[in-house]
């Protein structure tokens, strides 16, 4: 692949990982708001996993330090380092994106708000509506 | 006459099972079938199920390669070559050092941007032949939905997975370019695909994309064949009238 076409493959996907990491927070806010201020609340199950592509970013900014800091014997521990961190980068972006999640579902059950039976499943997630009142439930 | 000539070899070799339910035994099937499973749970629990294919592919690499498993891609002489760091005694499978790109081997273990693209494609392909089925169950036993929601549905599911498996093959290819951790590309493409497919559920949950499509294949269908359908009603009640005023003529 050209040098120039991949360093712009490379930032196009860095872009769309760090939307994705907003989109998540977006999202978080989004449900605290309407924990604050509406009767209804609906959850999306699995956004936790918005978190993971952050990973790509982290994996440059790896090599790009291996490449300008690290040299002669240090190196080889370095990549071993790496290597090491890769796997607790991949736990700690599920681990917090995870927390974060639990958070709002505490605050939700703080707040009083039970969820509705009526749960819409998609391919890889599912949006649950909460509710204080039963009664406000979406029924189809 | 020959041709009535009736070759069992060949019909044993390729049998079909037909089977064919009455209206009542089919009702039957489709109550238990809505009362025991929930159709959804069982659609989502495909997505999940594929997606943890893809996890054991790097899993399995990482248990090969190790933490500290590099790969690096080598053209060498027009030929693709997957070159692996570190003490190959250590490894299982690949004990060697170097391997063509179209190694079994390789292959299996999903390294390098084209064999993570085609671990990738599979399971979206995998992921087509379980949603698709399960969709058009789903529109048998529910006596709610119609043909146009069906189609509306599947080609909504067909877009997001083939959109989710193009950024993920392209992440995959991304993290090749900046990485030598040989599980680096792999784990970029799964964690890429759920975002993507995630975000496509939710726009199309807020903005009612399915719907919007099934609206307008609706009004498609009342606009071509339900035009057709009141013309021809107008047609015949014209023939009627006509036949009708002339009997009353005579």
């Amino acid at each position: 692949m050209h040098q120039a076409l991949k360093v712009t493959f490379v930032v196009l996907f860095e872009a769309l990982a760090l939307a994705f990491a907003l989109f998540f927070f977006w999202r978080i806010q989004q449900q605290l708001n309407a924990i604050a201020q509406s009767e209804i609340v609906e959850i999306q199950s699995a956004t936790t996993f918005l978190l993971l592509p952050l990973i790509l970013p982290l994996l440059h900014l790896l090599s790009i330090a291996e490449k300008r800091y690290i040299s002669g014997p240090n190196q080889a521990k370095f990549r071993k380092l790496q290597s090491k961190l890769f796997v607790f980068l991949v736990l700690a972006l599920i681990g917090s994106g995870f927390v974060i999640n639990q958070m709002v579902l505490s605050q939700l059950s703080k707040h009083g708000y039970q969820a509705c039976s009526l749960v819409s499943h998609h391919t890889r997630s599912t949006f649950i509506t909460y509710s204080k009142d039963s009664a406000l439930c979406p029924t189809s | 006459m020959s041709d009535r000539n009736i070759d069992l070899t060949k019909m044993n070799a390729e049998r079909k099972e037909l089977h064919i339910l009455s209206l009542e035994q089919f009702s039957e099937f489709a109550t238990t079938l809505s009362n025991h499973t929930n159709m959804d749970n069982a659609k989502f629990a495909a997505g999940i199920g594929l997606q943890l294919a893809d996890i054991r592919v790097a899993n399995q690499l990482i248990d090969e390669l190790g933490l500290t498993g590099k790969a690096v891609i080598k053209e060498i002489q027009g030929k693709s070559y997957v070159v692996l760091k570190g003490y190959p005694g250590l490894r299982e499978k690949l004990t060697g050092t170097r391997y063509l790109a179209s190694n079994p081997k390789v292959v299996d273990l999903a390294i390098g941007n084209k064999r993570v693209s085609g671990t990738i494609i599979s399971g979206a392909r995998l992921s087509i032949f379980i949603t698709v089925p399960m969709t058009v169950l789903q529109f048998l036993v529910n006596e709610q939905s119609t043909l146009l929601r069906l189609v509306g549905t599947i080609a909504s599911d067909l877009v997001k997975i083939g959109l989710s498996t193009i950024i993920a093959s392209a992440a995959g290819m991304a993290a090749g370019a900046i990485t030598t951790v040989a599980a680096g590309p792999i784990v970029a493409a799964i964690a890429f695909g759920i975002a993507t497919a995630i975000t496509f559920e939710y726009l199309d949950r807020t903005f009612g994309v399915t719907n919007a499509l099934i609206d307008a294949l609706e009004k498609a269908k009342q606009r071509t064949v339900g035009e057709l359908a009141r013309q021809i009603v107008t047609f015949e009640r014209n023939v009627i009238n006509d036949a009708v005023g002339r009997m009353r003529f005579r």
